[in-house]
């Protein structure tokens, strides 16, 4: 399966929109459901074989398993602040989930940058506000008070960096921690939340959840994209984002394709792996062992170069923390569905297909209304036209930009 | 009128709709397709007085009346009992574990049913647990037989 994670982001946007009563308006925070069902989620076969990778490594963790290991690895994994950036896509989640509150209080609530006097912002007991707070908002400062502090090594923040972003809401304001995991936004977050419309509204919604999952997927999928039957549980932190590129480099190379020792030094002569001054210390090293001994290239997933972009992460850090899930609006998609149909990426059936989603119809009765189909089931159409689409955006539009002029023309 | 955004953002945004409507409308078909024959939940009404609820005795039967739980106290520890009622739950559960959680999380335990659709686990008698013991559910791991 292509693009499990943003596959599963998806899902948990649902179940983060799924109201305590068929038909009704809010949600009540359950973590402890919420657990249960993605563990299970990522135990069933959707999942184990593309986003865990289990098949290679079954005989000895089972994928339930396997699931709670990549919750563990994922969805706990405390986001830290990039270098130049503002906030974290878990910052951005947090935020999203608070605005959804259903205490008027949360209405408004934004992100903003930190300072190095946001504490003063902050009303203390000392200053008599505390009484006046909704107990929406006490509540929301005791837990992400008593977040437990992070077990990793806080990475090195430049000279200069930004200190955590503040959550302002009217008078309100909440210093959020440096860094977040996902499961901590999720925690924290005030509840109950609004049920969102189906539609634009959740789609902005579900597009937040898949950035925030990309990037708490990234350690995991750099691993995964290793292939080669590793398991990624092994070999977390052991191996830098830099040494697994290199690694995934010398293994596409074609004289490494056997493994052997001249094979491998052959690669390693155009790509050497950080870390190792030779090709035989990389060989004798534990992870060439692994890479020899549990290599199964046969059951590694099935990437392609789209893919390997997401599993890796390269999209990671949003530079400015905010922009990269903005998304269009009914008339821009539109137009930028024709640009697609005009270049050939997408047929005018698929287009209308994409408008009807847009607006929030399930698959199976846009399918049905429009009359498409794919004998190997909705899912795979599904992943085939995101597979276009991602290539045609990031790779091929360029040259078409006239497309979207002329499309823009046609449509004002 | 149109307001279109800048060239420059233009393409991003157009990917990153995409994405978030590809993916929303195949997981929500992946939500659908999963049967509620996996899921079952239990409610204490009684809780909403505030009190802890009385485990000696507690029998429940799940909102779709296809298992029933019983509690008992013994040894300091909350004996939970589950019960398939009916073939189709039967079916449904008999050999295949599962998950039992609190909507707090509190109690998040795994749990195997057995050929006859029982299945049992138990848990520390504290406030906390019995207060945890107000809201469950059960899902059933893997992919459902039904």
């Amino acid at each position: 399966m292509s693009f499990p994670s943003d596959r599963l982001a998806a899902h948990l946007a649902h179940l983060l929109n799924t109201p305590d009563a068929p038909g009704g308006a809010v949600q009540t925070s359950a973590p402890g459901f919420l657990y249960a069902r993605l563990t299970n989620t990522l135990a069933t076969k959707t999942y184990a074989s593309a986003l865990l990778h289990q098949p290679s490594y079954a005989w000895r963790m089972s994928p339930e398993e396997a699931a709670e290991a990549y919750f563990d690895a994922t969805f706990l994994r405390r986001i830290a602040l990039a270098a130049r950036a503002q906030w974290s896509v878990t910052h951005r989640l947090f935020a999203e989930l608070a605005r959804r509150g259903t205490d008027a209080v949360w209405r408004d609530a934004l992100l903003n940058p930190g300072s190095k006097n946001s504490q003063e912002m902050e009303p203390s007991p000392a200053s008599g506000i505390t009484p006046l707070l909704p107990a929406s908002v006490r509540t929301v400062r005791h837990v992400l008070g008593a977040l437990e502090p992070s077990t990793e090594a806080e990475p090195t923040r430049p000279a200069g960096h930004r200190p955590a972003p503040v959550l302002v809401s009217g008078h309100i304001a909440i210093n959020l921690p440096e860094a977040i995991s996902l499961w901590d936004a999720l925690r924290c977050a005030p509840s109950p939340w609004r049920i969102l419309s189906d539609g634009p509204q959740f789609n902005g919604f579900c597009s937040v959840v898949i950035d925030a999952l990309r990037t708490a997927n990234r350690p995991v999928g750099d691993l995964l994209s290793i292939g080669h039957g590793l398991c990624p549980f092994d070999w977390l932190g052991r191996l830098s984002h830099g040494q697994l590129r290199m690694i995934r480099l010398l293994l596409a190379h074609p004289a490494a394709k056997d493994l052997s020792e001249t094979g491998v030094a052959t690669a390693f002569s155009e790509y050497p792996v950080p870390g190792f001054v030779s090709a035989a210390s990389f060989w004798r090293s534990d992870i060439g062992l692994a890479l020899r001994h549990v290599s199964d290239p046969a059951s590694d997933p099935d990437l392609d170069p789209t893919d390997e972009e997401q599993m890796s992460g390269e999209a990671d850090h949003d530079p400015d923390g905010e922009g990269l899930s903005a998304l269009l609006d009914a008339d821009a998609f539109a137009v930028g569905l024709s640009a697609l149909v005009k270049t050939g990426s997408l047929s005018e059936l698929e287009r209308g297909l994409m408008l009807r989603l847009f607006e929030g119809e399930p698959l199976d009765e846009a399918l049905h209304s429009i009359g498409l189909a794919d004998r190997r089931g909705p899912a795979h159409l599904v992943e085939d036209l995101y597979r276009r689409i991602t290539t045609a955006t990031a790779q091929i539009m360029e040259p078409h930009r006239h497309y979207i002029a002329d499309a823009r023309k046609a449509d004002t | 009128m149109t307001t279109l955004p800048d060239d420059s953002d233009f393409l991003p945004r157009l990917g990153s709709t995409a994405r978030a409507v590809l993916m929303g409308a195949l997981a929500r078909h992946d939500l659908a397709s999963s049967s509620s024959a996996s899921k079952f939940e239990f409610r204490l009404l009684a809780a909403s007085t505030g009190d802890l609820p009385e485990v000696a005795g507690l029998d429940l039967v799940d909102t779709s009346h296809r298992m029933r739980l019983r509690a008992r106290v013994a040894d300091q520890r909350i004996v939970v009992s589950l019960q398939a009622e009916g073939y189709a739950a039967l079916f449904a559960v008999r050999g295949r574990k599962a998950h039992l959680a609190s909507q707090s999380g509190t109690i998040m335990i795994r749990l195997g049913f057995d050929t006859t659709g029982a299945a049992r686990c138990d848990l520390r008698d504290d406030p906390e647990v019995r207060q945890a013991l107000q809201h469950l559910i059960l899902l059933m791991e893997g992919e459902t037989p039904l």
